[in-house]
């Protein structure tokens, strides 16, 4: 509510006349409010909780699992590892060594590696064993 | 490997005419007995009849020699005449780890006092 400055009633806020004396009343400015001017809200950096960085994801972990190679037949390297046990004792020995562990290798190439290892010692043995025969039987006479 | 059942027979024929045995490398450099020490005196006794003199010589001479002279005959002729269509022979794992251990054992065994009964 204002007040008229001629007679001192009091008016409307908005009345452009008194309606006591009827006085012309000056037009009052209205405030112009202009909107704020968009700020945008910034945090303080100190303030701001580290974004947490994604881990790297560790890379699989890769266990030893022993392959499995299918087996082969070693039935008859055993037996020439034997024999050659008894014809010539250490090249049979390391022969019937190395078939053990043809079936126990973790590749096929590992496990013809180990066959051909021990069939050459079966082949040394033989030949050993075959020698030292024909050496007994020309030191008795026989050839 | 063509020879070797011809160079058989020879040696068996040599062992059955009481030839001297095969001299051992082993026994002459160390003194010490290997484990085919005393398998050409099983042979022999083998020939003959003789079925303790087999298990005095070498008491795996017809546990381990016999069968491994039959499997060897046997993947032989599988390979050298494949018209036979003869399986081949798989021996588990655990066997063939098993004769390995037994013939170390004996190996040592026939050389200490205690197991003399063992050498040949």
């Amino acid at each position: 509510m204002a007040t008229c400055p001629y007679c001192g009633s009091t008016v409307s806020f908005n009345a452009k006349f008194c309606q006591e004396c009827g006085a012309p009343l000056p037009e009052v400015p209205v405030e112009q409010t202009e909107p704020a001017p968009y700020k945008p809200v910034s945090f303080p950096e100190e303030d701001a909780a580290p974004i947490p960085q994604p881990q790297p994801t560790p890379p699989p972990q890769q266990y030893n699992v022993p392959q499995r190679v299918p087996p082969i037949s070693t039935g008859g390297l055993l037996a020439w590892s034997i024999i050659t046990l008894f014809l010539c004792t250490i090249p049979g020995i390391v022969a019937i060594v190395k078939t053990v562990g043809i079936n126990k290798a973790t590749t096929v190439v590992e496990q013809q590696d180990r066959m051909s290892s021990a069939r050459t010692w079966c082949i040394i043995g033989t030949v050993l064993g075959v020698l030292s025969l024909l050496g007994s039987l020309y030191s008795n006479g026989v050839i | 490997m063509v020879c070797l059942p011809a160079l058989t027979v020879l040696a068996c024929a040599y062992v059955y005419s009481g030839g001297r045995g095969m001299r051992c490398i082993f026994y002459e450099l160390t003194g010490l007995y290997c484990p085919g020490c005393g398998s050409g005196r099983s042979l022999y006794s083998l020939m003959h009849g003789d079925w303790r003199g087999v298990f005095e010589h070498n008491v795996l001479f017809l546990p381990l020699g016999i069968p491994a002279l039959a499997v060897f005959l046997h993947e032989f002729f599988r390979l050298m005449i494949p018209g036979l269509n003869l399986k081949p022979v798989f021996i588990p794992q655990w066997l063939t780890t098993s004769c390995c251990i037994l013939i170390f054992l004996f190996w040592i065994a026939r050389n200490l006092p205690p197991f003399s009964f063992l050498a040949p």
